[in-house]
């Protein structure tokens, strides 16, 4: 049966339309990102929900899967673009711990993301598209300025 | 510079450079800082700007928070460009809201359609010469802002889209997409803006030469924005900028400024180098039939027979009819997905039941659709409201049918098409019904491209039914509609449609015969079928050909023919249903769906009952893989992929096996649960698989999707009696929607059992909101459902 399992996924993992985006900057001691799959990513899985509860949850993994891909790259870069002695911290997502959901609204803001990669929030502070994410890393070892 | 207008330039950059605070909403500054604005608008002007664009690009009330009163910005802002710029025409310029539209986002049109409304009224009051749509990335935002700015002002309205790199908005619309919707909405000149610089922009421009009828307009950044320590850097100077805008001229394009990072000296520079040219000489599009979708365009043309999937109309549907009725919307979303993989290129949409508000359910049936479709939609019915409710959502630009020769039709249907866009079907009928002949067809044909003409609509906005009639009634039928066809190919040079299958009406072995009437009429030169997708094919049979060509006298050969030719009964199988329902089981538990839905035919064709494959096959695999699930030796993909099979298996029995007094019990002898994720929450994967599952185990389940209002909830639930209702929230921000919606079902005497889940929800929260179950999982759905409406 997983054999079954990760034949169908495999073969949606190829189908899956991913064009994952992302922009990130800096902001004085803070990194600011966003990732996207984007409304293409959404429309596949809204058709394979339709007929397939079996599919609608492997498409729901490929989703996560890249879109954490994509904050990784993104993150990635920003370390790249540290000074020396400074440090980036882990990476945290609004809605987790203490990081209010509503903090989604200004990153998409301070990243110009709707207009840049298609990223909006909703009144409910819900990213669109779905497989969107938001995230801060501190940075340690800098003075901070904004 | 013949034939070239300058527009003007960066507007953030300008206002930024003249000291606006980071964050700060520049809109603000029509109040606070007029000169600074004014300034702005007066260096354009000067650099050689013949049309600036007033400082109203976020002064909509779905982006504005500021403290200022909408109109009083608007009117300042136009007026302060008259002032800046006096050699120069104002417009009113209309931005994205910043919000995405429903099913991408949660904003509806008509929302979004009121806020762009209200501008252009100010904006038309305050002054404005002209209303400049510019930088959407969404074709319904797209539609939303143009079509308030027609139907709200008799002013020009240009409109402009910022594409990405690979010459798509955001959400996925093409070059080409993006051209037959704004030249089906008749906006004056259209083009890009932003997102690229000019030397990226010119393929995208070449492309959109071939197909514009309209001035073309580019506004390019200067050069491909870099965030630098948290500041927006663009790098292409004035000299080099001028120099590329000058081959998007020589492209086609005859309205030139700049964007982002773009000031005066960029639009001086364009001017100089554009002095003494002249807007390029291109030969005009050739004229084609084309509807889009969202992301897609498809073009019409003789002898291609498309297909229009034919299976959202409720004729002779009754599983359709229902879930119309009661506002389900997971039928109508499969019967859409299962058209688009079996071929078709054009989805029907026709919602005409009997005593239901036709209006309203096309509307939601037509999101529905193009929630999950890629391809253009042809928007199906009689009622003038519904299609003008429907028209005006369409993402994109739809087949309208249909018109008729008669005065009534006409006079109703052409306003609403000029209104909203859409390539219209003519029916070859009028006041004395269908025409006997190829001749009076084509006159009615002619003088609906007459009348059409009257209100600017040329032959490639129509696509012509031909009528099928059936050949059983009268021989000649396919004769005439066939010679209809041809007719109308090559004497009046229009695209053509026919609904093939009404010519089999009466006779046996149907889709053969619709199949040759198909071939037939595409060598006859048909453009499109309205058909069923997984049946029709491009093939003629012989006897066929003879029925349809009125050689075979009364059709009594085909009837002998295919009275012969009825399947035999089935034949018991050596190794007997006991043998079948093993394999049936282990289909399902591996979660083969092919195997399994083989093996329940297998069954049948055995001699099994409906009832036997349902309670030997499909029930003892479910069991097994549940309990199994619930033990924590299978998991969820397992589940699920075991529930798929087991629903294909079900399906095969309700097809083939189900009679009247054998076995529906399982199915509809239960009441429904109604399923929703809750308002404001438009995450609903969760929910679709609780949906699956519950289908899966034989419940009868009315999906009312996502983002759904408790009243909405409440009336459904009600008006089908519901034994349940199940509810979904993701979000912290959205459970409050779940306990309201509670509330509300017990206020209104609801008798249903609640049952709620979602990634916060937890039994405590159930508790506290008073629902009667908390689902940890999907599975834990279906337990629950047995032990309030039965196994």
């Amino acid at each position: 049966m997983s054999g079954a399992c990760d034949i169908r996924r495999a073969e949606l993992e190829r189908e899956a339309p991913v064009e994952a985006k992302g922009v990130w900057a800096r902001f004085g001691g803070r990194v600011y990102m966003c990732g996207t799959l984007g409304a293409a990513f959404d429309a596949w899985q809204r058709r394979l929900a339709a007929l397939s509860g079996a599919d609608a949850y492997f498409s729901q993994q490929i989703g996560l899967d890249a879109v954490e891909r994509e904050m990784d790259r993104l993150e990635a870069e920003a370390r790249a673009s540290l000074a020396p002695g400074e440090k980036l911290m882990p990476r945290r997502s609004p809605g987790y711990g203490e990081m209010p959901l509503s903090l989604s609204r200004e990153i998409v803001d301070r990243l110009e993301a709707t207009r840049r990669i298609g990223v909006a929030v909703t009144d409910s502070c819900l990213l669109v598209p779905s497989k969107s994410v938001t995230a801060i890393c501190e940075i340690g070892g800098c003075d901070g300025r904004d | 510079m013949e034939g070239i207008d300058f527009l003007d330039g960066g507007f953030g950059t300008m206002v930024q450079a003249a000291g606006l605070p980071p964050g700060k909403d520049p809109t603000d500054w029509n109040v606070e800082n007029p000169d600074a604005v004014a300034s702005v608008h007066r260096a354009y002007a000067e650099s050689g700007s013949r049309i600036v664009l007033a400082n109203t690009f976020g002064a909509n009330r779905l982006k504005y928070h500021g403290p200022y009163d909408l109109k009083e910005l608007v009117a300042s802002a136009i007026s302060i460009a008259r002032r800046g710029a006096a050699s120069a025409k104002v417009a009113l310029d209309i931005g994205p809201t910043g919000r995405l539209l429903k099913p991408a986002g949660d904003l509806d049109f008509d929302d979004a359609y009121e806020a762009f409304a209200e501008m252009v009224r100010f904006g038309a009051e305050a002054g404005a010469d002209l209303v400049f749509v510019e930088t959407m990335g969404d074709t319904r935002e797209l539609k939303a802002a143009v079509l308030a700015a027609k139907l709200n002002s008799n002013l020009p309205v240009y409109a402009t889209v910022a594409l990405d790199e690979s010459g798509k908005l955001l959400t996925g619309a093409s070059v080409e997409c993006v051209a037959t919707l704004l030249e089906s909405l008749g906006v004056d000149a259209y083009g890009f803006n932003c997102g690229l610089g000019p030397d990226r922009m010119l393929p995208f421009v070449e492309r959109l030469a071939k197909v514009s009828t309209r001035p073309i307009i580019v506004k390019p950044n200067a050069g491909m924005p870099k965030i630098v320590d948290g500041k927006t850097v663009f790098t292409v100077g004035p000299e080099e900028f001028a120099k590329t805008v000058a081959k998007l001229v020589d492209a086609g394009a005859s309205i030139v400024g700049g964007c982002c990072g773009t000031t005066p000296a960029h639009i001086a520079a364009v001017r100089d180098s554009l002095s003494g040219a002249s807007a390029a000489r291109l030969p005009a599009p050739v004229p084609r039939t084309v509807v889009s979708s969202g992301t897609g365009v498809v073009e019409l043309r003789p002898h291609a027979g498309l297909v229009i999937g034919e299976r959202i109309n409720p004729t002779g549907k009754k599983l359709l009819k229902e879930a119309y009725l009661r506002g389900d919307t997971a039928y109508v979303l499969r019967e859409a997905v299962k058209q688009i993989d079996a071929g078709a290129e054009v989805l029907d949409v026709n919602c005409g039941v009997p005593g239901i508000d036709e209006a309203a359910t096309l509307e939601r049936t037509v999101e529905t659709v193009q929630s999950v479709a890629a391809c253009p939609i042809q928007v199906d019915t009689a009622d003038p409201v519904a299609l003008e409710r429907a028209l005006r959502r369409v993402n994109g630009k739809p087949l309208v049918n249909s018109v008729n020769g008669k005065r009534e039709s006409m006079d109703a249907v052409f306003p609403i098409v000029k209104k909203y866009g859409g390539a219209i079907v003519g029916l070859c009928l009028d006041e004395s019904g269908i025409p006997a002949t190829a001749d009076g067809r084509i006159a009615i044909a002619r003088r609906i491209l007459d009348e059409g003409a009257k209100y600017g609509f040329a032959k490639s906005d129509f696509v012509f039914d031909a009528l099928t009639l059936a050949v059983s009634a009268d021989p000649q039928a396919a004769v005439v509609t066939l010679e209809t066809v041809r007719r109308l190919t090559e004497e009046l040079g229009v695209n053509t449609v026919l609904g093939v299958s009404n010519v089999s009406f009466g006779l046996p072995n149907r889709p053969v015969l619709n199949n040759a009437m198909y071939a037939l009429a595409k060598r006859n030169g048909l453009s499109s079928a309205i058909a069923n997708p997984t049946l029709i094919r491009d093939v003629i049979d012989q006897a066929a050909e003879d029925v349809l060509l009125a050689r075979d006298r009364n059709c009594e050969k085909w009837i002998a023919l295919n009275a012969a030719a009825q399947p035999a009964a089935p034949v018991a199988s050596a190794k007997g249903a006991e043998g079948g329902a093993q394999a049936l089981g282990a289909a399902i538990r591996r979660g083969l769906r092919d195997d399994a839905a083989a093996a329940a035919k297998a069954m049948l064709a055995a001699g099994a009952g409906a009832m036997e494959v349902i309670e030997k096959g499909i029930v003892p695999a479910l069991e097994l893989v549940g309990d199994a699930f619930e033990k924590g030796t299978a998991f969820l993909p397992q589940l699920l992929m075991a529930a798929d099979a087991a629903g294909d298996a079900f399906a095969v029995v309700r097809r083939d096996g189900m009679k009247a007094a054998d076995g529906a019990s399982r199915v509809s002898g239960r009441r429904p649960i109604v399923i929703a994720t809750v308002k404001g929450d438009i995450h609903d994967i969760g929910k679709n698989i609780v949906r699956a599952l519950l289908e899966n185990y034989g419940f009868d389940v009315i999906d009312l999707g996502r983002d759904v209002a408790p009243e909405a909830i409440v009336e459904r639930a009600k008006a089908c009696g519901a034994g349940m209702v199940g509810l979904s929230a993701l979000m912290t921000t959205t459970v409050g929607a779940m306990a309201e919606t509670i509330r509300q079902l017990k206020a209104a005497g609801v008798d249903a059992k609640t049952f709620v889940g979602g990634a916060v929800v937890t039994q405590d929260y159930a508790d506290s909101i008073g629902a009667d179950f908390y689902a940890k999982d999907a599975m834990q759905s279906v337990r629950i459902a047995e032990r309030v409406l039965g196994a």
